[in-house]
């Protein structure tokens, strides 16, 4: 053996595409990965019959579908409709090249479809199958492939990786310690989450690890942990890129198949049409009968034998490069040079067609030549002790190699509403988890749609713009779905009925893959269960509290607010923050909130004024999900603005206490604060359902200077509520 | 042909896109649309012209008095904890199916990645917040000059209302997203949208969580490498890194 090792990954997966009705024309994606890729790996698995070391990732859309009998069965229709196809060509009169391109594709045809029924008409089998037989090794992807770094919330992401295991292990039968990792995209804090739900490594590009912090004594020559743990397996560009550009690695033979040349543009329409779309869409039939011959439209038809002759020299050609990698590198030890070479499944097949073939004549190449294959989680086994732990960032094997296919201009509409949903199903479970069992499979509906809708595929199709329209459509059906019934729950319409129907549009996942609970946080669940349920509460805005108390003022609102409470009233205090104070504090039916402001460092006291109005008012909106104000009580000018839109708002009465007035502070005074202070004082005379003002203010006086209208009255002892009952009833309606 | 019409119609496709979609005289669509719905016994109204509800336009800051009690009422529904009646999510075109909601009346500024440099940055400010600001300014939401403030706090808190440096730049009125570049790679990021008040000072009304840009070439012994190795060996009870992915707490404020 030489030093080192080789580790092959295949990842396969597509959108969810499967449709009740027919003829849509994303199911033909199911069906060229089926024939062009998936069965054809498996047959080099079964040519092989050993263990190869390769590993598999399939995604749990992909599980899905294979084992879908609607899809199966379409599956096999396209089949025999292939069959008669191409039996219909072979009686035609065609050249002697053709004709051997259509025995080929007979061929070929009748092999997968043996192959799918062998397999009773579910791959799954066929790949568990192999992986238990330990040919292969395989392991999964998250839900439906959600673009992890633009998730906002961890329960999210949570969901989509716990649900991609919980789907996959219903299908294979175990749960495995590592994740393909949607557009291998990494993110800091995924890896936490992967840990915890027992994922032990993932793929990331290679530039993850060569810009990580440190920088990796062994390049990429070996996995690294993440912070929280994970090993992260660098795709090798050098190796990975002989095969994956077709410019100038293998693919681009002239003797290979011509991917870009169907047989359906090379018939009559009146011919072809009983194969095609029944709205008159012509589309690819999968007979390709040409070979790329060259940088020319004039394409010579595909000669399988010289194909196969080409993939016996790319795979020896293979070995060679792969072998003196490995030796440039032998020097390496603990852990030994290690090359990953991670690939979307469907490039070999599907996109390089002869690639099945040449991943299988690849393994016994190595094989001769003394190349050690491993699986991750194999080396992992071997070398756990060996890796160093850094810092990762951001990072994908997408284009220019972070985000940009996957938020762009043409598909950052969706980022708001993927966010709202995920903040919405965080509520909805804490608010509604357990009500009922229908309840509950509500809940789970409502998260079927939203993986539904966050699949990275609708942000990638948009980006390239073929189908856009079926991705962004896609988007809104499931956003559709969500709002629906998450509307339904609201008002209480749920039944059997509607959740069947919200099931059988898109019936993906079984209902036990789907956790509710991955989206409860524990203060909600405190909130929501064990937080004592309070009477309606009074909303109390001042500039001064306790710790704060600059003057009158400050002792004028403890007093009142601790005589409310002892009155028995729930009284919310919200009041600026100051250093060296607690920003929450409970004295028993008294909240304290010490609010900051949007920004510390405001020179000019009215921008300093609003934007404390403003912090309190974003404070109110979060509170009021749980918290029912039956009144709000402002102190002093600079609560105004925020308790008069909150008033409005929030539809409940407004009272105010004013001890001053700009012009009692300040008789004299003049210019733009001024007038702008005496504006807003003047704003609650007129709006406020009572303002008090303070017994050593002259109502004249004050008046002389304010319109004064009957709801101005004199202070009431502290004794007397001034939140008069009949008031409060009548405004609260 | 009329039933993908019509299927594409109750998705929330307008006609202009069905037509596209269908390549399809929009013509031809309007006329299968008209003819369906006359069907359905649904009075045939002229198609109006897609009037977007804008920002601007659902402000009640300019004319408070003006507003119709119905939309207070339903700012008042979705505010007061009563059970909401519908989703957030659901919203009505003016024909009368389902299209995406314009906006939530929420406030929240929300910041992802796409590349060591450039961050896309979402918002969205409630009625309640506009409000507020137009009565504390005096002038109608629409009036008050909006801008953006690109804060770097690398190694800093930003609470603290510190920052290494600043950059501060208008926002045409309406803007409710953002590609903010070129930024630097490797530096943790606050972003903030806000109002240019009469001084010229920058009020901003919201920020985004931290963010770090990713590396864009080799750190060496950068400025995680200490806090990935304390936090490797137990030096410390918690990662003194900056994680995406944060627990979301819907009550997070109700205590």
């Amino acid at each position: 053996m030489k030093p080192g090792y080789f580790s092959l990954v295949l990842h396969a997966h597509l959108p969810y595409v499967r449709h009740e009705e027919k003829h849509r024309l994303e199911e033909r994606w199911v069906y060229e990965a089926i024939s062009e890729t998936y069965i054809p790996i498996l047959w080099q698995v079964d040519r092989l019959r050993k263990p190869l070391h390769w590993t598999v990732s399939i995604s749990p859309p992909v599980v899905e579908m294979l084992a879908d009998p609607l899809v199966q069965d379409r599956y096999l229709e396209h089949l025999d409709e292939m069959l008669e196809l191409i039996q219909i060509e072979l009686s035609e009169e065609r050249s002697e090249q053709e004709v051997d391109a259509l025995y080929f594709y007979r061929q070929r045809y009748n092999d997968l479809k043996n192959t799918f029924l062998h397999w009773e008409k579910n791959l799954n089998h066929a790949f568990r199958t192999y992986r238990e037989q330990g040919f292969i090794d395989m392991v999964t992807c998250t839900a439906t492939h959600g673009f992890n770094p633009h998730l906002f919330t961890e329960q999210a992401a949570r969901a989509e990786i716990r649900t991609g295991l919980n789907c996959f292990e219903r299908h294979y039968g175990f749960r495995p310690t590592g994740i393909w990792l949607p557009e291998c995209a990494y993110t800091p804090g995924v890896d936490r989450i992967l840990y915890e739900e027992g994922i032990r490594y993932t793929f990331v590009d290679e530039h993850a690890l060569l810009d990580a912090d440190p920088t990796p004594d062994k390049g990429i020559g070996a996995p690294v942990y993440s912070p929280h743990g994970v090993a992260l397996f660098p795709r090798d560009q050098i190796i990975s890129g002989k095969i994956w550009s077709s410019m100038i690695g293998y693919p681009g033979h002239p003797d290979y198949r011509e991917f870009y040349r169907d047989l359906a543009y090379d018939r009559d329409w009146e011919y072809i049409q009983a194969f095609m779309h029944p709205e008159g869409i012509r589309f690819d039939t999968g007979l390709k009968m040409h070979r790329i011959t060259g940088d020319t439209d004039q394409k010579d038809f595909y000669v399988r034998a010289w194909a196969e002759h080409q993939i016996d020299n790319h795979a020896l050609d293979f070995a060679q490069t792969l072998e003196g990698h490995l030796e440039a590198h032998g020097g390496q030890t603990f852990p030994p040079f290690l090359v990953t070479a991670p690939f979307d499944a469907e490039l070999f097949g599907h996109w390089w067609f002869e690639g099945p073939e040449f991943l299988g004549k690849v393994a016994e190449r190595l094989e001769e030549f003394g190349i050690e294959t491993i699986t991750p989680a194999l080396f992992l086994e071997r070398h756990f002790q060996d890796l160093e732990t850094v810092h990762v960032s951001m990072n994908t094997w997408g284009r220019k190699g972070y985000g940009d296919v996957w938020i762009n201009e043409r598909n950052e509409w969706m980022l708001r509403h993927l966010h709202m949903m995920e903040t919405q199903l965080v509520k909805d479970v804490a608010d509604y988890r357990h009500k009922s069992p229908l309840v509950d499979r509500a809940l789970i509906q409502l998260v079927r749609h939203y993986v539904l809708a966050v699949s990275s595929d609708w942000a990638f199709i948009l980006d390239g713009q073929t189908t856009a329209q079926y991705a962004a459509e896609r988007f809104r059906e499931h956003t559709r779905l969500f709002a629906e019934l998450e509307t339904a729950l609201y008002q209480d319409k749920l039944s059997d009925e509607l959740l069947a129907d919200h099931y059988r549009a898109y019936p993906f996942l079984d209902d036990v893959d789907i956790d509710i609970d991955t989206f409860l946080s524990p203060h909600d669940y405190y909130v929501t269960t064990e937080r004592v349920q309070e009477d309606e509460a009074i909303l109390v805005l001042t500039p001064e509290y306790t710790g704060n108390v600059v003057g009158d003022l400050g002792r004028r609102v403890i007093d009142e607010v601790e005589a409310r409470a002892a009155d028995g009233e729930t009284v919310y205090v919200l009041t600026p923050f100051k250093e060296g104070l607690p920003e929450y504090e409970r004295h028993n039916r008294i909240h304290v909130y010490r609010v900051r402001l949007t920004s510390p460092f405001l020179e000019h006291v009215m921008n300093q004024v609003a934007a404390q109005n403003v912090a309190y008012v974003k404070l109110v909106h979060e509170l009021v999900s749980k918290v029912t104000f039956k009144a709000i009580h402002q102190f002093d000018w600079m609560t105004i603005t925020a308790a008069r839109s909150l008033a409005k708002a929030l539809q409940v009465p407004l009272y105010s206490t004013m001890l001053s007035f700009e012009t009692t502070r300040n008789p004299h005074g003049h210019g733009g604060l001024f007038d702008a202070i005496h504006r807003i004082e003047s704003s609650i005379l007129a709006e406020a359902d009572t303002v008090f003002i303070s017994e050593q203010l002259s109502a004249e006086e004050v008046g002389m200077r304010y319109p004064l209208g009957d709801n101005v009255k004199t202070c009431l002892p502290l004794d007397a509520s001034p939140y008069g009952q009949e008031r409060l009833k009548k405004n609260t309606k | 042909m009329e039933e993908k019409i019509v299927s594409l119609k109750q998705q929330g496709l307008t006609l202009k896109q069905i037509a596209e979609q269908l390549d399809m005289p929009i013509g031809k669509v309007q006329y299968a649309w008209r003819k369906w719905r006359s069907r359905q016994g649904e009075p045939v109204k002229p198609i109006a012209v897609k009037t977007r509800k804008t920002e601007g336009e659902q402000s009640m800051g300019s004319k408070p008095k003006q507003v119709p009690a119905s939309s207070v009422k339903q700012v008042a529904s979705t505010l007061q904890h009563e059970e909401p009646d519908q989703s957030p999510l659901l919203d009505k075109g003016p024909e009368g199916f389902w299209q995406l909601p314009d906006r939530y009346n929420q406030d929240l500024m929300h910041a992802v990645v796409q590349s060591p440099n450039a961050v896309y940055v979402f918002w969205e400010v409630s009625d309640s917040v506009k409000e507020t600001l137009s009565m504390q300014f005096m002038r109608p939401w629409e009036d008050l000059p909006k801008a953006f403030r690109i804060l770097d706090i690398t190694l800093l808190d930003y609470a603290s209302g510190h920052a290494n440096r600043s950059y501060t730049f208008e926002l045409p009125e309406m803007t409710n997203s953002w590609f903010v570049r070129p930024l630097d790679p490797n530096t943790t990021y606050v972003f903030e949208f806000g109002i240019r008040t009469m001084e010229g000072e920058f009020l901003p009304l919201l920020a985004s969580a931290p963010i770090d840009t990713p590396r864009a070439e080799p750190a060496g012994h950068g400025r995680f490498a200490e806090p990935v190795r304390r936090w490797q060996y137990g030096e410390v009870e918690s990662p003194e890194l900056l994680d995406t992915l944060p627990k979301y707490s819907a009550y997070r404020f109700v205590r």
